[in-house]
């Protein structure tokens, strides 16, 4: 079954080996720096001012499958239904036939592009947040997805119980700017239900 | 002086620099792709073809030349000569004229699905019910009629005394020892073995094809090694199947790239061969869909059995080390339909299985419009693996997806606006729900008051009634009512096993199809068995797949079944007796390649030639071997093409014959 190969004899490898040596030592006399010419030195690359993004997220209108609610206060006074670590604006979400209810903030706020941040979320058992649901942090789980270009986050975010009921999703990453479906997910007794929510991460004006 | 001349001698060593580095770049690819393969063969170059097989699923060599070839279609297998020359033709049925090859015992049980030649000549044939192993001669050897397999796929013998078999329903393989009893059973979290095969050094590898990978084990069953992922890129599988092997190096019928891949044993990627035949029908060289492989005795050839194209081919080693891989073709892909398929109201679903994608249609125009695609291959929650059923309720516009693959079912629901004009919608399906099926089938299990097992189910069929979803499992045939909480509220056990489809009929009863017994069946509603039909002497079923309800007459409900084996739409009455069967084997409008799937439309929905038939029952039927969909409508005395569709493209006037 064995085949012979012309290609891999000895003879052919030895002058591979002689050219690739060859190419080196040329290579590194043809690095050289060349002596100063006469010609004026070229302009540096100048490159067009941009200014300072200001990646802007904030929840959008809600599509009929979802309830979300915006709470424009990064917490209130009750105590306990503020997520953890929480600024700026609260969002809500909740599963579209619902079975429970997440109140969600980021840490920053707003989302930064392309770099890490983290989802500060508590999970409750109802739509006016009274009850917390408290579940193991390996069945609670974050992600995000871009579906106008098919894909989603590039990292894996873990999952962090702060006290009963509260989670971190640390670890999130949204690497461009557009239109991201943020994803929440309980599992309870084999069953995985979703709470999906619409977060629009924008550059801000050049 | 100087300068011009040290500026000359750096052109001239810089363009000797850049012909060395192309040099260098060209020569060092080819080199180790030469030393890569000089051990492994690669049979690239086609020999010969071989049609006329009716799904030919299994294929083993002897060490004498001979060639089996199970026929799954036609409850047979032919064994041929090196030259590819029939030889013998062994019919398997109880009561057939195989005469000491007979391998079912009763006409309940199932085709055959895997065969082996042993080193001494011994084959053996291996359905889920029997195994019948005869020597070199034709004398039965020996057979175990007590075997419970669920779906046997593949098979190898170990040395002389051990017989391996996939079992791929059961998700396990099986090890018979010298007297047939079980030895020992393998199971290492397997989904879907495909393929097995024995090496010379006594491991043995089985493909996972709903894994996309590929695990060598010792003797004892023990995992060596695992390698393989899914996509397309060389290296990568899609629904790897069957195996073959030489001393070091190992093939892979890389089913849904539709290429053989090459292997080291220690899972070292060699190269692959084959082309993937972008028009159906396209062979001589051009491989769709291969299943099964086998290598010939002498080493110099190999054999690619294709059970979709119903043929086999026969490759010999290519005159160079070149590997011909390209890439499997994109163009045409998204409209390969697979079986499962649901309709209602204005909404038509149809899965795409070489994505794992679910495709949305909107049908309040003249022609579907595909407005949304959701799933894609993964293990995300909204991801897909193996999608086996669907079904819609456009009210709700909710979709239920049977995902065997990942072992899910899941609810996913339509953001969608009927006033706002008609897109393209990748914002529009959105995951709801998903249950995994290992705490579904132990729910299950304890509704029916069947005994806990570490079996998950694998749903054949789902069917919608008002508020209420109905399954059938294809392994153990529990009937199981749920909702959109997805939490079975009923099950109950059938004892019927390989069930494709669901229909319900008027009085709450319901049909389902069995293919590799060629069966409709009607079930009551507690989840008895009411009745079993194989046609009629006229119009026997072959392979019936799937089947809805398409509406009543006087006499009650009519059905129409989409038979695989036989090419052709069959209308049933309410006692699953034919009435009319529609269709033959090709490729014109009307005509079907393994129809496999069928939908029935809603009687309002339509403009245009789809208007024109709303008096008419009208239907989707999946042709799968033509990839393409159908569109017919039932009169009463006729059967009637209406449109030919696939993604981005529909036509309601007829081609010419032969038009392509």
């Amino acid at each position: 079954m064995k085949r012979t190969s012309s290609r891999s004899g000895l003879p052919g490898r030895l002058t591979t080996l002689a050219s690739l040596g060859l190419f080196v030592v040329l290579a590194l006399w043809a690095c050289e720096p060349d002596p100063p010419t006469a010609s004026p030195p070229s302009a540096p690359p100048t490159f067009a001012p941009v200014a300072a993004a200001e990646p802007v997220a904030r929840p959008v209108a809600a599509p009929p499958v979802e309830r979300v609610r915006t709470v424009s206060s990064a917490g209130d006074a009750s105590g306990g239904a503020v997520p953890v670590g929480a600024v700026g604006a609260v969002g809500e979400a909740s599963p579209a036939t619902g079975g429970f209810t997440v109140r969600w903030s980021t840490v920053p706020h707003p989302i930064p592009t392309a770099d890490r941040f983290v989802i500060a979320f508590e999970v409750f058992t109802d739509a006016s947040c009274a009850t917390v649901l408290d579940v193991a942090p390996d069945l609670v789980a974050v992600d995000a997805a871009m579906p106008h270009h098919g894909h989603g986050m590039n990292v894996r975010p873990t999952i962090e119980r702060v006290r009963p009921g509260a989670y971190r999703a640390n670890g999130m990453l949204f690497h461009m700017a557009g239109r991201w479906e943020l994803f929440f997910d309980v599992t309870r007794g084999g069953l995985t239900e979703r709470a999906q929510t619409t977060t629009e991460v924008k550059v801000g004006p050049t | 002086m100087a300068a011009i001349l040290r500026a000359r001698t750096a052109a001239v060593v810089r363009v000797y620099i850049w012909g060395c580095a192309l040099l260098i770049i060209a020569a060092f690819p080819r080199a180790a792709a030469a030393e890569r393969t000089e051990v492994c063969p690669v049979f690239g170059t086609f020999d010969r073809q071989f049609d006329g097989f009716e799904l030919p699923t299994c294929i083993a060599t002897a060490v004498d030349g001979r060639v089996a070839v199970l026929e799954r279609d036609a409850r047979r297998v032919r064994i041929l000569n090196a030259n590819g020359e029939e030889q013998l033709r062994i019919d398997t049925r109880a009561g057939g004229d195989g005469g000491p090859w007979m391998v079912a015992l009763s006409e309940n049980d199932p085709a055959p699905g895997a065969l082996a030649f042993a080193a001494d000549g011994r084959l053996a044939i291996v359905s889920a019910r029997r195994i019948a192993v005869f020597d070199a001669t034709g004398t039965p050897w020996r057979a175990l009629s007590s075997v419970d397999l669920l779906d046997p796929v593949a098979a190898t013998w170990r040395g002389a005394d051990e017989l391996w078999v996939a079992d791929r329903g059961g998700r396990a393989v099986v090890v018979f020892g010298p007297d047939l009893t079980v030895q020992r059973r393998i199971e290492m979290d397997l989904q879907r073995p495909g393929g097995i095969v024995a090496a010379p050094d006594g491991s043995v590898f089985i493909s996972d094809e709903d894994a996309h990978a590929i695990l060598q084990v010792d003797a004892m069953g023990t995992l060596i090694r695992r390698f393989g992922e899914r996509g397309a890129f060389p290296g990568l599988f899609n629904v790897p199947s069957g195996l073959a092997v030489t001393d070091e190096c190992l093939f892979v019928a890389d089913e849904l790239n539709h290429r053989v891949a090459i292997h080291r044993f220690d899972g070292t990627f060699v190269g692959q061969w084959g082309m993937h035949a972008v028009v159906p029908r396209e062979g001589e060289g051009k491989i769709h869909y291969p299943r099964s492989i086998a290598l010939a005795a002498d080493g110099a050839s190999m054999w690619v059995a294709e059970p979709l194209e119903r043929r086999l081919q026969r490759f010999t080693q290519s005159a160079t080390d070149a590997l011909p891989a390209p890439m499997p073709s994109f163009s045409g892909i998204q409209s390969h339909f697979g079986g499962a398929v649901a309709s209602d109201g204005d909404l038509l679903i149809l899965e795409e299985p070489e994505s794992a994608s679910v495709f949305v249609f909107d049908l309040r125009q003249p022609t579907p419009i595909h407005v949304a695609t959701f799933g894609g291959h993964g293990r995300k929650l909204d991801a897909l693996g193996r999608v086996t059923a669907l079904t819609v309720d456009a009210e709700t516009q909710q979709i239920w997806v049977a995902d065997a693959g990942n072992q899910r079912l899941t609810l996913f629901g339509l953001a969608r606006d009927r006033a706002a004009p008609l897109k393209l919608d990748a914002f529009m399906p959105r995951l709801v729900r998903s249950f995994d099926m290992r705490a579904w089938s132990a729910a299950v299990r304890a509704l029916a008051g069947a005994p806990a097992s570490d079996v998950v189910l694998e749903i054949g069929g789902l069917a919608r009634v008002g508020t209420s979803v109905w399954a059938i499992d294809r392994h153990a045939g529990f009937l199981i009512e749920f909702g959109s909480s997805l939490a079975p509220r009923r099950a109950m056990a059938t004892g019927l096993r390989g069930a494709t489809s669901l229909a319900v009929m008027k009085d709450g009863s319901f049909v389902t199809t069995l293919p590799e017994l060629g069966e409709l069946v009607e079930i009551a509603a507690d989840g008895t068995v009411v009745r079993r039909s194989r046609g009629t002497e006229d119009q026997p079923f072959v392979r019936p797949s799937a089947v809805a309800r398409i509406g009543a007459v006087e006499a009650g409900d009519r059905f129409v079944v989409t038979d695989i084996g036989a090419d052709r739409v069959v209308t049933v009455d309410r006692s699953l007796v034919p009435i009319r069967a529609t269709g033959r084997r090709g490729v014109s409008d009307g005509d079907f390649w393994m129809p496999d799937g069928v939908a029935l439309l809603a009687p309002d929905v339509g403009g245009g030639v789809l208007a024109e038939a709303k008096n008419r029952t009208r239907f989707v039927v999946i042709d799968r071997g033509n990839h393409r969909a159908q569109v017919f409508s039932d009169g009463g005395e006729a059967t009637g093409w209406i449109m030919t569709f696939g993604l981005g493209r529909a036509y309601t006037r007829p081609r010419e014959r032969g038009e392509s």
